[in-house]
């Protein structure tokens, strides 16, 4: 296993002189065993060394996670199943692994909320916050009852051992799992026919952990909240299978991407460059192209980090590949018929009849160029990830 | 290969919503004023939109009388909205317009993508009565959506027969409801309510719903105390006066 990550400030923070508030890491434990951590410091006002707190939630978290790696693997029930299943399900209730997760999760509660008071102990108020911070929180803080508002921030982890995978995540950030389909194995296309002959993708990126719909714009659960135990979310998976990559990303990316095939198609792009330039060189990419990322998209801190199998690399490459030329191919037919059916709609706008005609036929020759322009991109792309595939099926 | 070379990265996305009250107290200037007002606010939330490196700005207009209707079935960017004039007729089906936005504050079948690269959105509200239907039915759907909780909400009460709990209790505030009492006032307000809820409303801070909302509620309160014929209706009453309602 292999784990890469990077996290940087945000463009809005720059602007406005706050600290990084994002944190990550990526850690292999030995040959079988990874994981990835990211925690995203809350930005108000109020949680003024969310900063801090990020960075001990993950230095906790990684030390919580390997002393689990050891444990969990020879638990039943030996299938897949998440924290919404434990809860609701009568006839299945894994209690042990319920047990040991509701012990590390606490445990980390606790060692978080412990490594804050001592912060908040041994850092009194510095200049920068009685400067900046306002009063009723510096008052929060001098009076000691919820410092954990102060440090709040979210988690979020993925931890792969030889034996099971768990994932869990407590407030926002998107957690990306990239699997294979059991019964199409990865392998490399021996004829050009074979590039695009499959319609059906045998890859699959998916959520696993279930979302929770208290996490909605820029409201979050939280390890700060006083019931963040019950809001720990989880998958967890002991049956023999696992994904190919695992990728986490703070909001600042899904703010960015948004959470469908644009967040996919980014962390494709990473993969990719991992298999093909090595892992250094997408370090390198990430540090330069993150805070431009940030510039241009969501403005906020990034944390990106990932585990992956890297004895999968070179057939995983080509079947991402293929991936994204089919995910092309069904874009590219779509613009088509949408062409198509723009042209019809303008052949019988006409003569217009009425301003409402009038007003249809400007937005269908409006909507029609863009088409046109979508169309050309489309194209472009098929054709390079057409060559790009040649290329590999070649080698 | 390169991160930044995939595709272009999107801005994110904040929707305006107009809920325009169109019944037949509205006919005559009012409802020419509104027409006149949203037309000319809309290449300025265009240029707002196209200038604003955080978000981009896209509009849908819902207008209620004894119906309500969508003026578009899909919300468009402000300097590609082509108005179309309002007319005013029939009833203040206000409780039928909740239910109708709440449907389109919505993912499935609605005007809202993926939380995920949104801001929240920003509703203003304009009605010169008191709703004839079942308002409190409709308000009572629209409050459970979470895109409606953290929107910003603001209307604007036209004239003196504007039934004022209704629009606080739309709105969450009487701080963010002005009234307005001419149409110079009307078409002023109007634009003002326009271009700073787009502006706070698709700014990139760490700003919380519920400050935005207070932003917009200060900065409009603000600025109506220099538009002669508009006021916050949380200010003392103004000295009434024969002449105070001009509309014809």
């Amino acid at each position: 296993m292999k784990a890469i990550s990077h996290y940087c400030r945000g463009e809005s923070h720059l602007a406005s002189g706050k600290p990084c508030q994002d944190c990550a890491t990526a850690v292999v434990v030995d040959e079988g065993c990874a994981m990835a951590i990211v925690s995203d410091g809350h930005g108000g006002d109020r949680y003024f060394r969310s900063d801090v707190g990020s960075r001990r939630l993950v230095d906790i978290t990684q030390k919580a996670v390997t002393a689990f790696a050891h444990d969990g693997g020879d638990l039943e029930p030996y299938r897949f199943f998440t924290s919404e299943e434990a809860k609701e399900s009568n006839d299945f209730v894994p209690e042990e692994v319920n047990r040991r997760l509701r012990w590390l999760f606490s445990s980390i509660i606790a060692q978080w909320n412990e490594a804050i008071s001592a912060h908040a102990v041994s850092t009194p108020l510095n200049e920068w916050e009685l400067e900046h911070v306002d009063q009723k929180y510096r008052e929060e803080f001098l009076k000691g009852d919820t410092l954990e508002k102060i440090y709040g921030c979210t988690l979020m982890c993925y931890l792969q051992t030889s034996s099971f995978w768990l994932a869990f995540q407590i407030g926002d950030g998107k957690l990306l799992t990239l699997t294979s389909s059991p019964n199409s194995p990865l392998t490399s296309p021996t004829s050009p026919e074979q590039l695009t002959s499959s319609p059906i993708n045998i890859l699959t990126f998916s959520q696993p952990v279930p979302w929770d719909d208290r996490c909605f714009l820029n409201k979050t659960t939280s390890i700060c909240d006083s019931a963040a135990l019950e809001e720990f979310r989880y998958c967890f998976c002991n049956d023999g299978t696992f994904p190919l990559a695992a990728f986490l990303g703070s909001d600042g990316i899904d703010d960015t991407y948004g959470d469908g095939p644009m967040l996919e198609n980014f962390y494709t792009t990473i993969y990719k460059l991992i298999a093909t330039k090595g892992e250094l060189a997408t370090l390198r990419q990430l540090k330069s192209a993150l805070p431009l990322i940030s510039k241009r998209g969501s403005k906020d801190d990034m944390s990106v980090a990932l585990v992956y199998d890297e004895r999968k690399l070179p057939e995983t490459l080509t079947a991402l590949t293929r991936f994204q030329l089919n995910r092309t191919i069904a874009d590219y037919d779509a613009i088509e018929e949408r062409i198509a059916s723009l042209n019809e709609k303008i052949a019988q706008l006409q003569p217009l009849s009425d301003e409402s005609s009038r007003i249809n036929l400007q937005y269908a020759r409006r909507d029609l160029s863009k088409a046109i322009i979508r169309k050309r991109r489309l194209a472009g792309l098929k054709g390079s990830l057409t060559a790009y595939l040649n290329r590999l099926t070649k080698q | 290969m390169s991160l930044l070379d995939n595709e272009s990265i999107p801005r994110r996305q904040m929707t305006l919503f107009f809920m325009i009250d169109k019944s037949g107290s509205m006919d005559g200037s009012k409802i020419g004023s509104v027409n006149d007002a949203i037309e000319n606010v809309l290449p300025i939330i265009g240029e707002i939109s196209d200038e604003n490196p955080d978000a981009e700005i896209r509009v849908a207009a819902l207008e209620f009388s004894t119906d309500t209707r969508w003026l578009y079935d899909e919300p468009k960017e402000g300097k590609d909205f082509i108005w179309q004039k309002v007319t005013a007729e029939g009833l203040t089906s206000l409780g039928e317009a909740c239910r109708e936005l709440n449907k389109k504050l919505s993912r499935s079948n609605g005007f809202m993508s993926s939380p995920s690269g949104c801001y929240a959105p920003a509703i203003i509200l304009l009605s010169d009565g008191g709703p004839t239907d079942d308002f409190e039915g409709g308000l009572a759907q629209l409050k459970n959506n979470k895109w409606f909780k953290s929107a910003i909400k603001i209307a604007i009460a036209i004239g003196d027969d504007c039934d004022m709990d209704v629009l606080k209790q739309f709105t969450g505030s009487l701080e963010a409801v002005i009234k307005v009492h001419n149409i110079d006032a009307l078409k002023k307000m109007i634009r003002i309510i326009a271009v700073t809820s787009s502006q706070i409303g698709s700014k990139s801070s760490s700003a919380n719903d519920e400050t935005k909302q207070r932003e917009v509620e200060k900065q409009i309160t603000e600025a109506a105390k220099d538009v002669a014929g508009a006021e916050s209706a949380a200010a003392p009453e103004p000295a009434k006066s024969d002449s105070y309602d001009e509309w014809d």
